[in-house]
């Protein structure tokens, strides 16, 4: 058995990180959170998800520049943004994007993308 | 002599008369059309110049032409005895006639009116008799007899021996020409008659002028009445605009901050809420906190949509798939309202040119406004029916239901951003249908009937390069 897929939160909000911890967890993946772009990069190095939930405004570099700098290292890294706007696509440094998700309350679509680009995790809930 | 000049005396002093009388009248008007006239009557009435017949030639300064325009007096004997019999009865004073006789007596004058539609000159002949005439400041009598062929010319024309000739003239030049004749009777025009006239063709040459300025004068009031009227409107328009776009600003800006804590407040609702069983007295409040949140989300993001700066990604669209998908997604929020739904797709539509992601939020948003314009509890089953009609040059979505149908009375407002009938929502679900489509090159209409239904149209243009 491989161990669990590892997810990789990019958020600037400590609730919604601890959410998508919880949330993901009980997934049965293993999660670390960065709250900015030079968390996220340094995690990158120490260790590497096989994926990645950015949200797209946060303070400083935004998350588009940060998947950027991200990809820029590991490019074949799969990036799910988490968009404001239900259409996306406006902006061009977003298309490398694997997944564009809503940010909703809601963490159905959120999972279904992750399970999308990863293979299945190890431990499903029932 | 001496004799002579006394003889005279009293005719000059009622021609003064008269002639003061008109030149009163012709000041008390500034319509053109009405001192024109009065001009004629003037020198034709029975208590004023007298003469049988006036006709009147304006200058046209665009095409350089003197031009006949207007004229008064009978055809013949027998229509002017009658005219002047009846006149006679009237008892009309100079003024009373002046102001309310008109040169268009019906019936009267036909012959006369295709004499001066026949007079018409160019202001470059310089040698004509007219032209002369009014170049010279000079009046005159004009015998038919004179060597000028001009002036036999004018003579044929008028069917006459002799007639008067004066100019009209203004301080801004020359404004045209006055005729007249005795035509019927035959009386001498003798040179007192045409003093008079001259002094006349003053007055008339200064109330023309006036009645011109006023004329322009009332063109520039209109036009700059106009002209403020559009400033006026603009003005609240840019107003307006400028008030939605600050309150959409806003909006966006406030839907951002909300945005993150509402996630953070349903995401652990619905995290609690999966890991409490039904029985569980906090079910019931969790889920209330999750489905207000979700109310919420909703309301955010049709502000997000509506303010963020649309940019088409146009690419081959398959709008029965699309249906389908759209249908998708409401089915649960459909399915808890017990409505039925169902799809007339037209397999001719292939595919269009369009954004799908922003076609699908505008079928979105037609069939969540479809779902709940369906009043619970009533008589029949709700139903929406969603389909799709290749129309030619364009594809026609619908979206039908058989609910509460819009009230008049809000119809030409329901397309206004935050503009709403429901107690909750933003008010910009149709606003957003409508920018999408008009962002499509295409537009949204409906048709409504109380209480039967409404239905939705979305007319998307197939536009170049589609594949049908």
């Amino acid at each position: 058995m491989t161990a669990s897929a590892k997810v990789l939160v990019v958020d600037d909000e400590e609730n919604l990180c601890l959410l998508y911890r919880e949330e993901l967890e009980s997934e049965g993946y293993r999660v670390k959170t960065a709250p900015d772009c030079a968390s996220a990069l340094r995690i990158l190095e120490e260790d590497p998800p096989d994926v990645v939930v950015m949200d797209i405004r946060m303070p400083r570099t935004d998350g588009i520049e940060a998947m950027g700098r991200m990809l820029s290292r590991r490019n074949e890294l799969p990036v799910i943004l988490n968009t404001a706007y239900s259409s996306y696509k406006d902006d061009f440094r977003s298309w490398p994007a694997s997944a564009y998700v809503i940010k909703s309350s809601d963490l159905t679509e959120l999972k279904k993308a992750i399970a999308q680009v990863l293979p299945p995790p190890p431990r499903q809930r029932s | 002599m001496e004799l002579a000049t006394l003889e005279g005396f009293p005719k000059r002093a009622a021609d003064l008369a008269i002639l003061c009388e008109i030149g009163d009248v012709l000041n008390s008007s500034v319509e053109l059309d009405e001192i024109l006239n009065r001009i004629l009557v003037g020198v034709t009435a029975g208590q004023g110049l007298r003469f049988n017949r006036a006709f009147l030639l304006l200058v046209e300064e665009r095409d350089r032409v003197l031009r006949g325009s207007l004229s008064i007096g009978p055809d013949n004997g027998e229509e002017a005895s009658r005219v002047w019999n009846d006149l006679d009865h009237e008892r009309l004073t100079l003024r009373e006639m002046l102001v309310t006789y008109s040169h268009r007596v019906p019936g009267v004058g036909k012959q006369v009116g295709g004499i001066v539609s026949r007079l018409a000159v160019s202001l470059d002949e310089a040698s004509h008799v007219l032209v002369r005439a009014l170049r010279q400041g000079k009046a005159r009598i004009v015998r038919r007899g004179e060597d000028d062929p001009s002036c036999r010319h004018v003579a044929d024309v008028l069917g006459v021996e002799r007639f008067a000739l004066v100019p009209i003239l203004s301080r801004s030049g020359p404004v045209g020409v006055l005729l007249a004749d005795n035509a019927i009777t035959g009386r001498a025009i003798d040179p007192s008659d045409l003093d008079i006239l001259r002094l006349f063709a003053n007055h008339a040459g200064t109330a023309i002028e006036k009645a011109r300025l006023y004329g322009r004068i009332r063109q520039e009031k209109e036009a700059l009445e106009r002209a403020h009227q559009d400033l006026r409107n603009n003005q609240q328009t840019i107003i307006e605009l400028q008030r939605l776009s600050d309150l959409g600003e806003m909006a966006a800006r406030v839907a951002h901050e909300i945005r993150n804590p509402l996630v953070a407040i349903g995401g652990f609702a619905r995290h609690m809420l999966s890991a409490t069983a039904e029985d569980d007295l906090r079910h019931k409040p969790l889920h209330i906190i999750v489905s207000e949140v979700r109310k919420l989300e909703t309301i955010l993001q049709e502000v997000l949509d509506y303010a963020r700066p649309f940019k088409l990604n146009a690419v081959p669209t398959d709008v029965n798939l699309l249906v389908g998908e759209v249908l998708e997604m409401v089915a649960m929020e459909r399915e808890s309202l017990g409505i039925e739904s169902q799809a007339h797709l037209d397999p001719s539509c292939g595919k269009i040119q369009a954004d799908a992601a922003l076609l699908k939020i505008a079928l979105i948003n037609l069939l969540r406004n479809a779902l709940q314009a369906i009043p619970r509890d009533r008589g029949r089953r709700g139903r929406v029916v969603v389909s799709t009609r290749n129309a030619g040059t364009l594809l026609e979505v619908s979206v039908q239901d058989n609910g509460a149908g819009i009230g008049l009375e809000v119809a030409d407002r329901i397309f206004e951003p935050f503009f709403t009938t429901k107690s909750s929502g933003s008010g910009l679900g149709l606003a957003i249908v409508s920018q999408i489509l008009r962002e499509h090159r295409g537009r949204v209409r409906f048709e409504s009937r109380p209480d039967e239904g409404t239905t939705f149209y979305l007319d998307v243009p197939f536009g170049k390069g589609s594949a049908t």
